[in-house]
């Protein structure tokens, strides 16, 4: 293998650079439909450049001395209060003059530091209790905390913790007895859990089941969606054109359903597009994860590799109705100032641990 | 085992390595999943969704057409369109403290309290999607007060729709028709032809007979709307057509004249121009203002219409009633021709005919005394026809009748139209099951039983009689013209054929019906006219056969007998057959004879039509 001075720092991973700003254009362009060029679109740009300029930042900067225990649980203290106070307040929002920033979103990268500090040392082929205690004592008070104000950020999360701990390393047998014990509890309990479950949570699934029934009202939003998607077809209505998104049937429409909007414009062409994007972005940061030798840096790439793909399967997955549809952000494509600079934060440090993909640890 | 070995690299021993490809190959997986369903989405059931969306959001207004118009022979207005103005709210605008602004400042100018406008807008948008319709046939002030407001009144507009407007309202009502709309069974019958529930449908008269024509094209305005129901462009839009319009044979003044006659009597006026029968008017009485059918009927006022006793909705003109003695010119006729009498045989009349051990008395007690063909047409003499009837059989009285154009329609080909009835053995065997009575023949030749006729029938009739025999059809229509004014088609006077009866013979009736108003002792001499030589027949029609002579007017209304006159003017060169039908007017002479003489003075005087 040729050997690269590791310092240098145009030894980043510029093509996971290209899948990421093919994404920003993308969404850039997505968002100027969807808000009609509205402020929100100059906002957003504006979060772009933020988020690009951090991103580029923590590429060249030494993830490693950056992402000490002391500055990753400081922070991840300071996350917990700000959350306990938003909570209190009610609100998912934390303002700073006319900006409204969104703790909850941060948390996602802060768990990822957080389980790769406590991960990263471990060479054992399975976790042990000691260390799944500990996963579960960092992640619980945060998802618990998150999930008060907003459930499917909440779910966001606790999938990044299951997540964390299956790669760690399950026996196979604890696997298959959680397997069975939770099909078992969900067919004996099931019918006891769905009538504990709120109204507005059980119309989320029942909609999802059978939109149709409840097109005026719970299942509004999952049939705009379908007829937004469905209507573009293979080249789509072209830009600003889509008449889902133009006419206003389409909620959420920069937000939740940002992507409805696209396949609506730019149809199976651009949705493709879009999907191979994401799964490329995704398979190019666990790439870098396994040809990075550094244990911290491949444990945060591979665990910021696990967040995006959350996220996007989590978002297209509802669009598409092979989920029920939560109300989470697709990173790059739907509008929020705090999505933006996480997602880009997390790639800034995926491409930081990229320059050590050519040195032995 | 093996699977182990697929998933770790032998020569690393990292187990993380090993994680990284299940993640990777999960990742394609799932990423797999979705690409297929949005294959599933976009391609498959990508037309699906896109008509969804198509029917979701676009969609099409009517675009009202306005009727043709409906011109006199002179080009005066018979049926036209008026714009009415309907006051529309949009709901997205008037909403909250700034709508209830434009409501009070429309309570307002409409002089209604506040309140109540606000609760009637609050139940009409519970109607509407898009555009509340709060008020119809707004006053021309009101408009006027409203459209210079326009500015504080935001969300208010006033829509202008073509609507019937009948200048001479219930004067016209039985020649032109009305229209209104479509009820829920020829909704769903006509729904394919592209109707809809606000549309109008012509009902009578030249409304339902040239429905067609009249009606034009509706147009349709494509529009886009989003998804609070908002218009937010027109993509297209096709104008309407406007209807054809129609040029009568009919005057408007003759038609007013013609209506004015009656005053509480209810019965029919026909005018026809005997050279080719034309119609100069054609009037049934009494009638309803046809405006009146767009506004609506309250269910009060329509049971009231409904079970009028002189029948409003009626055409008379086209309805059959028993003829009476105007039925004797188709006697004399028959006689004439069947050579049963000359013009100068005469017959006694001593006030009865007997037939058998029945007696069947003539109108006058006393009698007539010796009579011939003539003098029994002026005194309308009952024995004469009685005698000559039955040498002429039922036979040929009724194929005689018939040849008339009595017993079928007359062509003109309004809705409605009865045919009336020409009794014959056939009738009666296929009716009754019984074979036909010598003493109905007598009957019968004097317009009476069951032999009914319409007064349309008799005006045409009378024409072939004083024009030398042809049968003309009745028209009213001369032009059908585009809405530019360009003739698109045009109508001649039709003739069915020749009355069976000589010149001689015509010649012989005529001098009769001239005796008629003319003569000494002539039934119908109020109908005389100074200057001008008028002929005529009388006819009185009973309702129920009486044994006791009882006078009319003591009878209740149902039962008085109808009046009927027909008459011809001038006799010598007859350019005017006037029918009077007065519904149980009592005697014709005294009741119906007047009301001809009235139009025919007026006709002759100042409304000579050239």
């Amino acid at each position: 293998m040729k050997l690269k001075n590791s310092s240098t720092i145009w030894n980043i991973d510029w093509i996971l650079v290209f899948l990421t700003f093919c994404l920003l254009l993308a969404g850039g362009l997505n968002q100027a439909s969807a808000t009609m060029g509205g402020l929100l679109f100059k906002k957003q740009l504006l979060w772009f450049v933020l988020g690009t300029l951090l991103m580029f930042t923590l590429a060249f900067s030494n993830y490693q001395n950056l992402l000490t225990p002391r500055i990753v649980f400081g922070v991840y203290f300071v996350l917990l209060f700000l959350l306990l106070v938003l909570d209190l307040k009610h609100t998912r929002w934390l303002r700073i003059g006319s900006l409204g920033i969104q703790p909850s979103e941060f948390a996602k990268l802060i768990l990822t530091l957080t389980f790769s500090l406590v991960l990263y040392r471990r060479d054992e082929e399975f976790l042990d209790l000691r260390t799944l205690g500990l996963l579960s004592l960092i992640a619980f008070p945060v998802i618990l905390l998150v999930a008060v104000e907003d459930l499917d950020q909440g779910g966001i999360l606790f999938l990044l913790y299951f997540s964390f701990v299956l790669i760690s390393g399950v026996p196979r047998k604890w696997l298959l007895l959680v397997t069975v014990s939770g099909i078992l509890l969900a067919v004996v309990l099931g019918p006891k859990i769905w009538l504990l479950l709120k109204p507005y949570q059980r119309a989320r699934v029942e909609a999802f089941i059978n939109p149709e029934a409840f097109r005026l009202n719970r299942g509004y939003q999952i049939l705009q969606a379908l007829i937004a998607v469905g209507s573009g077809g293979f080249s789509g209505f072209g830009f600003k054109g889509g008449l889902s998104s133009r006419l206003n049937f389409l909620p959420e429409k920069h937000t939740d359903l940002a992507f409805a909007v696209w396949c609506e414009e730019w149809g199976f062409v651009g949705a493709s597009l879009i999907l191979v994007l994401f799964l490329a972005l995704i398979l190019r940061i666990l790439k870098m994860a396994s040809e990075v030798r550094e244990p911290l840096g491949r444990m945060i790439a591979l665990g910021i590799g696990v967040m995006i793909f959350w996220q996007v399967f989590i978002n297209i997955g509802g669009i598409l109705h092979v989920l029920p549809v939560a109300s989470v952000p697709l990173p790059f494509l739907s509008y929020g100032g705090s999505a933006v600079l996480v997602n880009l934060m997390g790639i800034g440090l995926v491409l930081s641990i990229s320059r050590r993909r050519y040195s032995f640890r | 085992m093996r699977y182990r070995r697929l998933l770790v690299n032998p020569e690393d021993p990292d187990y993380l390595d090993r994680r990284l490809r299940v993640v990777s190959i999960l990742v394609g997986v799932i990423f797999a999943v979705l690409f297929l369903k949005l294959f599933f989405l976009q391609i498959i059931k990508g037309p699906y969704y896109r008509k969804l969306a198509l029917k979701r959001s676009l969609r099409v207004f009517p675009l009202a057409a306005p009727r043709g118009n409906i011109y006199d022979r002179r080009g005066i207005l018979l049926a036209g369109n008026s714009p009415s103005f309907t006051l529309a709210l949009d709901p997205q605008t008037v909403r909250g403290e700034q709508g209830d602004k434009v409501l009070k400042k429309l309570a307002s100018l409409m002089g209604e309290p506040f309140p109540s406008l606000k609760q009637r807008y609050l139940i009409a948008r519970r109607e509407s999607r898009n555009q509340v319709l709060l008020a119809f046939n707004l006053d021309r002030d009101v408009v006027a007060k409203i459209e210079a407001r326009r500015f504080f009144l935001p969300g208010v507009e006033i829509l202008v729709e073509p609507t019937r407007y009948y200048p001479f309202g219930a004067k016209a009502f039985h020649l032109i028709g009305y229209v209104s709309r479509l009820n829920s069974s020829e909704l769903k019958r006509l729904s394919k032809e592209g109707f809809s529930a606000q549309d109008f449908l012509g009902r009578v008269g030249l409304e339902a007979l040239f429905d067609k024509e009249l009606r034009g094209k509706k147009g349709r305005r494509l529009v886009e709307i989003d998804a609070r129901g908002r218009i937010r462009q027109v993509v297209a839009e096709e104008p309407p057509v406007i209807g054809k319009s129609l040029i009568l044979t009919v005057d408007a003044f003759l038609q007013e004249l013609a209506d004015n006659l009656f005053q509480d009597e209810s019965g029919a006026i026909v005018v026809m121009d005997p050279r080719d029968g034309r119609l100069l008017a054609l009037d049934s009485h009494p009638a309803i203002d046809p405006q009146a059918f767009i506004r609506g009927f309250s269910s009060k006022e329509w049971d009231q219409i409904i079970h009028d006793i002189k029948f409003p909705l009626v055409n008379k003109a086209l309805s059959a009633y028993p003829p009476g003695s105007t039925f004797k010119v188709v006697t004399a006729m028959a006689a004439l021709e069947k050579g049963v009498v000359t013009p100068s045989s005469t017959i006694y009349c001593p006030g009865y005919y007997r037939l058998g051990r029945r007696t069947f008395r003539c109108w006058r007690p006393w009698g007539h005394g010796e009579v011939n063909m003539v003098k029994a047409l002026e005194v309308s003499c009952d024995t004469y026809f009685f005698r000559v009837g039955e040498e002429i059989g039922i036979d040929f009285l009724s194929q005689t009748a018939r040849a008339c154009g009595l017993g079928r329609k007359t062509g003109l080909g309004f809705p409605g139209e009865m045919r009336g009835l020409v009794p014959d053995r056939h009738w009666k065997l296929r009716v009754y099951k019984e074979p036909w009575q010598r003493g109905e023949t007598l009957n019968v030749a004097i317009g009476q039983g069951q032999i009914s006729v319409t007064p349309l029938q008799l005006a045409k009739l009378l024409s072939a009689i004083v024009n030398g025999g042809y049968l003309y059809r009745p028209w009213c229509v001369t032009q059908i013209l585009d809405p530019y004014g360009e003739v698109l088609e045009e109508f001649h006077p039709y003739s069915e054929g020749r009355l069976p009866a000589h010149p001689r013979t015509l010649k012989v009736i005529r001098q009769g019906l001239v005796a008629a108003v003319n003569g000494p002792n002539g039934t119908g001499k109020a109908a005389a006219l100074p200057g001008i030589l008028v002929g005529g027949k009388t006819g009185t029609a009973q309702i129920v056969g009486m044994k006791k002579r009882i006078h009319s007017k003591d009878l209740p209304y149902l039962r008085r007998d109808h009046a009927w006159f027909m008459a011809f003017a001038p006799a010598d060169n007859p350019e005017v057959v006037v029918v009077v039908f007065v519904e149980h007017g009592g005697h014709g002479g005294s009741a119906a004879a007047p009301l001809a003489g009235k139009f025919l003075k007026a006709y002759f005087k100042g409304e000579h039509p050239s």
